[in-house]
C-alpha cells in the first residue's frame, strides 16, 4: 500500500470508525480522535497492515480496543466529576461539555445498548451492525462465545421489551 | 421466546445499529477526514486513552467525561428507572395563559430525541421566572431543597439528594397531592410558597451515608444503594444512592433503579406459602439438582434450546441443599426449596402477594406496562428474575415486619401554604395483607437469616431482634440484603449502577475478604452499620412469639415433580409421581389452600 492507496483507504475507513465509535456512545469527538489514533496505527505499520485480509478488520479491533481502554480511564476519573445534571455541575462541565456533543442523544441503538459495559456494546455491534458471526467477535475480541451469546440475549431482551412497550403487545413476555 | 420473535427482534436490531453508524459516519464532514488525514501523514499521535497532556487537556477530559456520563446516565436511568417514569417530562396542561412547554431535569424515555440532556444548559444563560418558591424540611425543619423552575425545568437547590430526586418525583409524577395536573404540580412547586414537610430523618440519613462507607471503595464503579422505612407506618425516614457526599459518583438514582431481585424475593413466597396455610415446620425438598416446571425465562438461557425447549428445568450449583423445614431452608436460601414452594403456592398467587406487600406509588397491581414492566409469573421466579427497585424491596418488607399490615410508603408527612394554611395531611391507610399469625411465622423464619443462615455473620448489637433476607443473583451482579427490626425496614443493594458487572474478585474487596459479593457479604455488613447506630438510642424491640402450628407438620410437595433422582447435579432419572392436585393456574386468593400436604411418609419411596 503507497501514500495514495492509504489516502483512499483512509477515506473510507475514518467515517466508518467515526460511526463504529459513535454507536457505541462515544461522543463525536471522542469517536473522531480514537478513530484518528487507530488509522495512525495503521499507517505506522502500513506494510503489515495492508498484507493483512481484512486491513479495516484490524483497524476496527484496535478501535475497539481504545474504546474499551478509553472507558476504563473515563471510569477512573468518574469520582472527579460533581454530580451531573445540577446546576452547578453544568456550570463546571461548562464550554467543554458542549464541545464534546454528546452523539447519541436520540439514538435508538443506544436505547437498547445505552446500559451494557463497552464491551459488550462492542459485541452488540459487531454482530448486529458488521454482520459478524458469534465465533467471529469472540475471536475478535478475545472472549467465549458464552459471553457473546448472553449479551446477544439481553439486547434480544431488551429490544423486545421495548416494542413491546410501544406496540402495547405482551405476548413475548408472557411466553417468557 | 420462538425463532420466528428471534428473527423479528435481530432485523430490528439490524436495523437500528446500522442506522446508528451510518448517521455518525455521515456526520462526519470532508473538512473533518482531511484534517486527520493531514495529522495522520503528520505522525500526530492522539493517545487518547493515556493522560499525557498539560493543563488544557485534563480540563478537556474532565469536560468530556462529564459529557459522556451525561449521555450514560441518561441511557442508564433511561433503563433502570426510566421504564416507569415517562411522564418525567411533559408539556403543561396549563397552556391557556401561554405557558411555554414546561419539563423537569429529566429525560423521559418516550422522548430522548428531543430532549436535550440537563448538562447541555449552560447555567449563566438560564432565565429564573420565580417569586416564591417552595421548599422541602426533613424533621428536624432544616431545608432539604428549594424548587425553582429554571428554563422551564425544576431544578433544586442545595443539589439534589437521593431523597429529595425521589421526592420530586413522588410530587410531580406519582401523586396529585400538589395538583391534578403536570403543569399545576409543577406551579405549585415553583411559586407555590409551599413549605413542605418530609419524612426525612436527618440523623438516620447521616447514619445511612456513613454505613454506606462499609463498601470499600473501588475502581470497578460498584456502589451501595439504601432505602430506610419505618416499620409502623411506612414514612420513609432515608434513601442514598451511592456516595451522598460526592455528588456524581451515581447520577442514576439506584433507590428506584429496578434491578432483579436474585434470592431476595424468597421472603415474600414464604409470605404467600404461610398464608396459604403452610406451617414453619413444613419439610420441603431442597436439594440441589431440583427439577421443576419450565422452561426457564432467565435471558442467558433463552436462546439455548437445551434449556428453552424443555418443559422441565433444573437447578444446578450452589451446595447440595437437603429436605427440611422451611424454618431451615428459607434462612438458608435453599433455591431448590423456595423455587419448589413459589410452583406449590401458584405463580400468580406469589406475584399478586408481591404487589399487595409492595405496594407504593412506585408499584401496583395494573400499573401499565410503559410505566413499568410488570412483575411476571414466570417458572423461575424464585431466582430472581423480576426486577425491582430498592424502596420496592424495602415496602415489601415492612408488611412482613409490621405484623402484615401494610402501609405506602410516604414522603411528605404535610404541606403548608404560603399564608400558613395546611393544606395537606398524611392520613395513614393501613391494609392487612397477611393474617398477623402468619406475619408472626414469616418473622419467625426470617429471624433464622440472622442466626443460623446467610446473615449470621452481621447479627445486630446487643442482640436486637431483626429479621432479614439476603439476594445474590446469578454471576454476583446484585447483592441485597433487605433487614427490619420492629422500629424500621431497610433495604440495601449492592451493584454496578451503570451495568451488569459481576462482582467477584474485585482487588479491593478481595483486600477484605470478599472474593464475591453476595448478599450476606457488604449489603448485610451495611444494613447492620446503619440499623445498629439508627437504633442505638431506641429501646430494644421484638415482637410476639408465633402461634402453635394448627395441625402436625406436613410435607410440601408439588405433585408430579417430587421424585427427580440425582446423582452429582445430573438427572439421572425423573419420574412423575402423582401425589396429589396442584393448585388452578391464575388462583390468587391468598387463602386458597395448598392441595398437597402430605405426611411425609408417602414421599418417602422416592426420596
Amino acid at each position: 500500500m503507497n501514500d495514495d492507496d492509504f489516502e483512499v483507504f483512509f477515506r473510507s475507513t475514518y467515517p466508518k470508525l467515526v460511526g463504529y465509535g459513535a454507536s457505541m456512545s462515544a461522543p463525536l469527538e471522542v469517536a473522531q480522535e480514537l478513530a484518528q489514533e487507530t488509522l495512525l496505527r495503521a499507517y505506522r505499520r502500513i506494510d503489515e497492515v495492508s498484507a493483512l485480509e481484512s486491513p479495516y478488520g484490524w483497524c476496527r479491533r484496535v478501535m475497539s480496543n481504545l474504546l474499551i481502554d478509553q472507558h476504563r480511564s473515563r471510569t477512573a476519573e468518574r469520582s472527579a466529576v460533581d454530580r451531573l445534571g445540577s446546576i452547578s455541575a453544568i456550570d463546571r462541565a461548562g464550554a467543554g461539555a458542549r464541545d464534546a456533543e454528546p452523539s447519541v442523544a436520540d439514538d435508538e441503538w443506544f436505547e437498547i445498548v445505552g446500559s451494557l459495559t463497552v464491551r459488550q456494546r462492542c459485541i452488540a455491534t459487531l454482530f448486529y451492525a458488521d454482520d459478524m458471526s458469534v465465533a467471529d467477535v469472540a475471536a475478535e475480541l478475545d472472549i467465549s462465545t458464552g459471553s457473546v451469546k448472553s449479551t446477544l440475549s439481553q439486547v434480544r431482551r431488551r429490544v423486545g421489551r421495548l416494542l413491546d412497550e410501544t406496540t402495547d403487545h405482551q405476548e413475548v413476555c408472557h411466553e417468557r | 421466546m420462538n425463532a420466528d420473535d428471534d428473527r423479528r427482534l435481530d432485523d430490528e436490531l439490524r436495523r437500528r445499529s446500522r442506522n446508528s453508524s451510518e448517521r455518525h459516519s455521515g456526520s462526519v464532514t470532508p473538512a473533518d477526514v482531511d484534517r486527520a488525514l493531514a495529522a495522520v501523514k503528520s505522525g500526530v499521535g492522539n493517545e487518547p486513552s493515556r493522560n499525557t497532556g498539560g493543563p488544557k487537556r485534563t480540563g478537556w477530559i474532565l469536560a468530556t467525561a462529564a459529557a459522556v456520563i451525561a449521555v450514560l446516565v441518561v441511557g442508564a436511568t433511561w433503563w433502570t428507572v426510566g421504564d416507569s417514569d415517562d411522564r418525567v417530562t411533559s408539556v403543561s396542561d396549563s397552556g391557556a395563559d401561554g405557558e411555554s412547554p414546561i419539563t423537569t431535569d429529566r429525560v423521559a424515555p418516550t422522548q430522548p430525541a428531543t430532549t436535550p440532556p440537563a448538562a447541555t444548559v449552560p447555567a449563566s444563560t438560564t432565565t429564573e421566572v420565580v417569586d416564591l418558591p417552595s421548599v422541602a424540611v426533613d424533621t428536624e425543619g432544616n431545608v432539604i431543597a428549594t424548587f425553582r423552575l429554571v428554563d422551564g425545568r425544576i431544578v433544586m437547590e442545595p443539589e439534589s439528594t437521593a431523597f429529595t430526586e425521589t421526592l420530586l418525583e413522588y410530587l410531580l409524577n406519582r401523586s396529585t397531592v400538589l395538583g391534578d395536573t403536570i403543569g399545576e404540580r409543577e406551579q405549585a412547586l415553583s411559586s407555590g410558597g409551599l413549605r413542605i414537610q418530609t419524612t426525612l430523618d436527618p440523623a438516620l440519613q447521616q447514619a445511612a451515608e456513613q454505613a454506606r462507607n462499609e463498601l470499600p471503595d473501588n475502581r470497578a464503579g460498584i456502589d451501595a444503594a439504601m432505602v430506610s422505612i419505618e416499620t409502623p407506618t411506612g414514612a420513609v425516614r432515608a434513601i442514598v444512592s451511592g456516595d451522598e457526599s460526592a455528588p456524581g459518583s451515581s447520577r442514576i438514582n439506584t433507590a428506584l433503579a429496578l434491578r432483579p431481585t436474585g434470592s431476595a424475593v424468597e421472603s415474600f413466597i414464604l409470605a404467600a406459602a404461610l398464608q396459604a396455610g403452610a406451617q414453619p415446620g413444613d419439610l420441603i425438598d431442597g436439594r440441589v439438582g431440583c427439577v421443576l416446571p419450565g422452561p426457564w425465562s432467565d435471558p442467558d438461557y433463552v436462546d439455548d434450546p437445551d434449556y428453552s425447549e424443555q418443559p422441565y428445568f433444573q437447578i444446578l450449583g450452589g451446595g447440595s441443599g437437603f429436605v427440611g423445614p422451611l424454618s431451615d431452608t428459607f434462612p438458608r436460601s435453599l433455591a431448590c426449596a423456595s423455587a419448589r414452594l413459589s410452583h406449590i403456592v401458584g405463580l400468580d398467587r406469589v406475584v399478586d402477594t408481591m404487589y399487595r406487600l409492595a405496594e407504593s406509588p412506585f408499584l401496583f397491581e395494573g400499573q401499565p406496562s410503559d410505566l413499568r414492566q410488570p412483575i411476571q409469573p414466570v417458572t423461575d421466579l424464585a431466582q430472581g428474575v423480576n426486577e425491582m427497585s430498592p424502596l420496592d424491596m424495602a415496602s415489601g418488607m415492612q408488611t412482613i415486619a409490621n405484623g402484615g399490615v401494610h402501609h405506602l410508603p410516604y414522603f411528605v408527612e404535610s404541606i403548608e401554604g404560603a399564608d400558613g394554611t395546611q393544606l395537606y395531611v398524611h392520613e395513614p391507610a393501613p391494609t392487612t395483607v397477611l393474617d398477623s399469625d402468619v406475619a408472626l411465622d414469616a418473622v419467625d423464619v426470617l429471624k433464622g437469616t440472622l442466626t443460623a443462615g446467610t446473615g449470621r455473620r452481621h447479627p445486630l448489637a446487643d442482640g436486637r431482634p431483626a429479621i432479614g433476607k439476603t439476594g445474590t443473583t446469578r454471576d454476583n451482579t446484585d447483592a441485597w440484603f433487605i433487614g427490619a427490626t420492629p422500629q424500621l425496614t431497610t433495604a440495601v443493594w449492592v451493584g454496578d449502577p451503570f451495568a451488569s458487572t459481576p462482582m467477584v474478585q474485585f482487588p479491593e474487596f478481595a483486600a477484605v475478604d470478599i472474593l464475591k459479593v453476595q448478599g450476606g457479604t457488604f449489603p448485610a455488613q451495611i444494613w447492620k452499620a446503619f440499623t445498629d447506630a439508627a437504633l442505638a438510642d431506641e429501646p430494644i424491640a421484638d415482637w410476639d412469639p408465633p402461634s402453635p402450628p394448627e395441625r402436625p407438620d406436613a410435607r410440601l410437595v408439588l405433585p408430579g415433580y417430587e421424585c427427580a433422582v440425582y446423582e452429582n447435579g445430573e438427572l439421572i432419572q425423573f419420574e412423575p409421581n402423582d401425589l396429589g392436585t396442584t393448585v388452578p393456574p391464575g388462583e390468587t386468593d391468598p387463602n386458597f389452600p395448598i392441595p398437597s400436604v402430605v405426611p411425609d411418609s408417602l414421599v418417602d419411596g422416592c426420596k
